[in-house]
């Protein structure tokens, strides 16, 4: 992975040098890169990247910025295999490249993008711009600097990227200030070089024309007027001598005051080729009309011949003075420029200069090297505005060569005696050509000595960094207490490390005694909680026990009470039914003994009741029954009771008399019994009336039993049903009874699910109400078989 | 005793309870037969003709619950009528079930009078559903 890493970011750096530009096989492999560790979308992004400049032929400040997204990309794709220093260069890329483009671009030599010496020098910009923002970016703090990576800190990675930004930046800026100021003493040297070629090309030029000029001038100054128009023959004899002598002319031609061709050489087969030369005219040449104006000899600008080449001309004339100074006519001689182009030619070197010739009227007379052509005019453009505006000191300019915009150093020189200006201008990228060397080379240097000196850091912090591994080693395994110093002893940490593993030591012995302690302490507890655990299993068993006694208890009390109490009341009865007289006394003696075998009964069945609700011991059951029917039931019961008190009892149905519910009978019967027979009890006269009714919503059986006696007191509402609380009242007292009565009733109404209540008449008499809901709680259990009541079982 | 007098087997194992039972019944014109336990009540059961039992729940060597189930099984005696005496402090599902089983149940101490009209009330209908006087 990290092999990977390398390769692809380092083809991002340097592949401008490998390929042309960012090439398509460089766009497929960061395809494959994306593909394999983000998605198909950045993938195509990236290879869109890398074609589109292809296609499109864009330079700065694209290739910059596509870099930059490549940077982004390989970034993210490297964040998943979490490298955090490969992340942290792709991620520095995309900031340092433009930045390093838009701050240094007139700082740092950039040449030309589709230059050669461009591919060098991106990568180095490259690189510059990740040392750039790794020197901004370890200002701050590192888990923000980075978005990237999101990962912790580790030593060596901070120290190599402090290294890395911080060492080298002496060297980076040294190499750099040096190279700058290479930089300039090299353009610097190269204008004067420019200027000097310049001027002496124009003097080479210049001299070319005086050549020239002074052969004319001689020649007109020879010609005596008017001797010389009278004999046309001896004059083209002398012209044709220069020719042939000089051998700088193309013609040579003497023509009169009206413009009128005198004489022309060479003679020969070129007069045929110009067969209307005698009516030749060349007054409106500037090469006549100056030297006649001015009486001074002349240097023509550019122009085209009017011979069979149609060749290009430069013309030197010269007037042909009378004695009284006044011009009769001219002598011409027509130089072709390529002459001044073989002197162009010569005077520059190489193909990284080129050279112009323009006249006072902008027309180019030479080149060598431009795209212009001789006779163009250069009136309005850049060139033509550059020649007419700026000096001899030699600037840099863009212009263009080919079709491309292309950087010179480019000078113009007048030629005063002649008019014309010479242009010489001087490909800039020559110009900075061991610049760029220099630079590559320089930093080249300083990156491997960064390398090498981080290199030689990084063995020399090998020992430390094996000594912290050993010891991280150390801490992390089991730390045997008899052998934690001896452990210690075999690493071989330096001096620095040893009260670290001293400290280490004690602490790691102390949390083996605290261990320890810790285990003994559980062990400790461990049996503590059995112990209790038995202790609480016994105790519960005899609780049980306890409960099963309890049980048992109440059953055989119950049994053993009811059984004599059976006998009693059964022989009772029998002596009753012995068809015998009896005395008086006999008699009452009897209904002494059923009464109060009866009141025994009754506290005893109240008794066990009680102590068998209190123990949980009663289950209500569950059967149907008609509320109607009971209520008929417990009034016959209390029938003879209520005759010999002398009041009315009366049963009031409030629902209809088929209606049926779900209970236990036995224990509604008990509760309306014992509630009924409380009212017969206390009230002295009046009525008794026992009712049930229903409600729905929610669906409940009503009873309730109101008399005339009395009542309660409306404090004590609530405490009547306490076990044990009796009325304080005589008369009350005088009925006897234990006080559970309502307690028991209570209880059973709850048992069955239902509620009871005494309610306050305004001392009109007692009136309890109790319901029973619609369902019967769940645990009564419905004794098959028995769903119609049992006539007349009740307690007593 | 009348000849067609109805006979009932009472199980109890209360001798006072037997025997007040057993006088009270004989007043009203009842014959009486008891046994003190289940077992005897049983062996009572196969040779006489009974027209009514009368069981008490607790008793030693078979219970009210045994005899009523013995009852129940015989397909001769099935229609007996049984009163079951219970003391009403068995909340046992047996109880239950053996007071389910019987056609009444009595709990001690009884109302004498209300024992002999339920003893009536079953004599009569077991009579009305054509049990062969004796």
């Amino acid at each position: 992975m990290a092999g990977l890493t390398a390769l692809a970011i380092g083809a991002n750096v340097f592949a401008p040098v490998l390929f042309a530009t960012h090439s398509l096989i460089l766009g497929v492999v960061f395809y494959w890169i994306a593909l394999r560790f983000t998605g198909p979308l950045p993938a195509l992004i990236v290879l869109a990247g890398a074609i589109v400049p292809l296609a499109v032929k864009w330079g700065q400040p694209f290739s910059p910025l596509l870099m930059a997204l490549e940077g982004l990309l390989v970034g993210f794709a490297w964040r998943r295999g979490r490298n955090p220093i490969l992340a942290d260069l792709a991620f520095w890329g995309i900031i340092g490249t433009p930045a390093s483009w838009l701050i240094f671009r007139d700082v740092f030599p950039i040449p030309e993008p589709s230059s050669q010496q461009a591919l060098w020098v991106q990568p180095i910009n490259g690189l510059l711009a990740v040392w750039l923002a790794i020197l901004v970016l370890e200002q701050f703090p590192a888990t923000s600097a980075t978005p990237l990576a999101g990962r912790e800190r580790d030593f060596r990675s901070v120290l190599l990227r402090r290294y890395v930004a911080f060492g080298t930046l002496p060297v980076v800026v040294a190499t750099l200030v040096a190279v700058r100021s290479f930089e300039v003493r090299s353009i610097e040297a190269a204008r004067e070089t420019l200027r000097i070629a310049a001027l002496n090309l124009a003097g080479a030029i210049e001299r070319q024309t005086t050549e020239a000029r002074s052969a004319v001038n001689e020649f007109a100054a020879r010609q005596r007027d008017p001797a010389w128009r009278e004999d046309p023959a001896a004059l083209e004899r002398a012209l044709d001598t220069l020719h042939a002598r000089s051998g700088l002319f193309v013609t040579l031609l003497a023509a009169d005051s009206n413009g009128r061709i005198i004489g022309m050489a060479p003679s020969g087969p070129r007069r045929e080729r110009m067969p209307d030369l005698p009516e030749r005219r060349v007054s409106d040449r500037e090469y006549f009309r100056e030297p006649m104006t001015s009486g001074q000899s002349h240097v023509s600008g550019v122009f085209r011949g009017r011979g069979f080449g149609r060749d290009m001309l430069i013309a030197v004339s010269a007037p042909v003075m009378n004695d009284e100074g006044r011009p009769t006519g001219i002598i011409e001689g027509s130089l072709l420029i390529g002459t001044l182009e073989e002197v162009l030619r010569r005077g520059v070197d190489g193909k990284n200069v080129r050279a112009l010739l323009s006249d006072q009227r902008l027309q180019v007379i030479a080149q060598q090297g431009f795209d212009e052509a001789p006779l163009q005019n250069l009136k309005g453009t850049s060139l033509g505005n550059a020649i007419t505006r700026s000096g001899s000191s030699p600037a840099r300019v863009t212009a263009n060569r080919g079709g491309k915009r292309v950087s010179f150093l480019s000078t113009h020189i007048r030629l005063p005696g002649l008019g014309w200006t010479l242009t010489l201008q001087r490909e800039w990228s020559d110009v900075l050509r061991p610049v760029v060397e220099a630079y590559v080379w320089s930093l080249l240097i300083a990156i491997t000595t960064v390398l090498v000196a981080s290199l030689f850091t990084t063995w020399s912090l090998r020992d430390f960094l094996r000594a912290w591994r050993d010891l991280i080693a150390f801490s992390r395994a089991p730390a045997v207490q008899s052998d934690l110093l001896g452990d210690s002893a075999r690493l071989d940490l330096p001096q620095e490390f040893s009260e670290l593993i001293r400290n280490l030591t004690l602490m790691a012995n102390r949390l083996e005694s605290e261990r320890r302690g810790r285990e003994d302490l559980l062990v400790r507890l461990e049996t503590r909680v059995k112990e209790r655990t038995a202790e609480l299993e016994r105790a519960l068993v005899l609780a049980r026990a306890a409960e099963r006694t309890k049980g048992v208890f109440l059953a055989t009390v119950s049994h053993e009470l009811r059984t004599p109490l059976t006998a009693i009341l059964t022989g009772v009865k029998l002596l009753r039914m012995i068809p015998v007289a009896r005395t008086e006394s006999e008699i009452r003696t009897l209904a002494t003994l059923e009464n109060s075998s009866r009141a025994l009964m009754s506290v005893i069945s109240d008794v066990l009741d009680y102590s068998r609700l209190e123990a949980g011991a009663i289950r209500v059951e569950a059967a149907t029954f008609q509320p109607s029917a009971v209520l008929t039931s417990v009034a016959s019961i209390l029938e003879p009771e209520v005759q010999r008190s002398g009041l009315a009892l009366r049963t009031r149905l409030g629902h209809p008399a088929e209606l049926e519910w779900r209970g236990d009978v036995q224990r509604l019967k008990q509760v309306l019994l014992n509630l009924a027979g409380n009212a017969v009890k206390f009230t002295t006269t009046g009525s008794v009336e026992i009712a049930s009714w229903k409600t729905d919503e929610p669906r409940r059986l009503w009873f309730a039993v109101t008399d005339t006696g009395p009542g309660i007191p409306p404090g004590q509402l609530e405490s009547v049903f306490e076990a044990f609380v009796q009325l304080e009242n005589n008369r009350v007292q005088s009925q006897g009874g234990t006080g559970l009565g309502l307690s028991i009733s209570r209880r059973l109404v709850e048992l069955m699910g239902g509620g009871i209540r005494a309610v306050d008449t305004a001392g009109r008499g007692a009136r309890f109400e109790f319901w029973l809901p619609e369902t019967p709680p769940a645990g009564g259990v419905t004794p098959p078989g028995a769903t119609s009541e049992i006539p007349g079982a009740r307690e007593t | 005793m009348p000849e067609n007098a109805p006979l009932i087997l009472l199980a109890e194992d209360d001798r006072n309870i037997r025997e007040t039972t057993t006088d009270l019944l004989s007043l009203c014109g009842i014959s009486v037969r008891s046994a003190p336990t289940g077992k005897a009540a049983r062996a009572l059961l196969e040779r006489e003709e009974i027209d009514l039992l009368i069981t008490d729940l607790v008793m030693p060597e078979g219970d009210g619950a045994w005899l009523l189930e013995q009852v129940r099984s015989r397909p001769t005696k099935r229609h007996l009528p049984v009163i079951l005496l219970t003391a009403h402090a068995d909340t046992t599902e047996q109880a239950t079930a053996a007071k389910a089983r019987a056609d009444a149940y009595l709990t001690k101490p009884f109302d004498p009078d209300h024992f002999i009209e339920t003893v009536r009330h079953w004599l009569e209908r077991s009579r009305a559903a054509g049990a062969p006087a004796r």
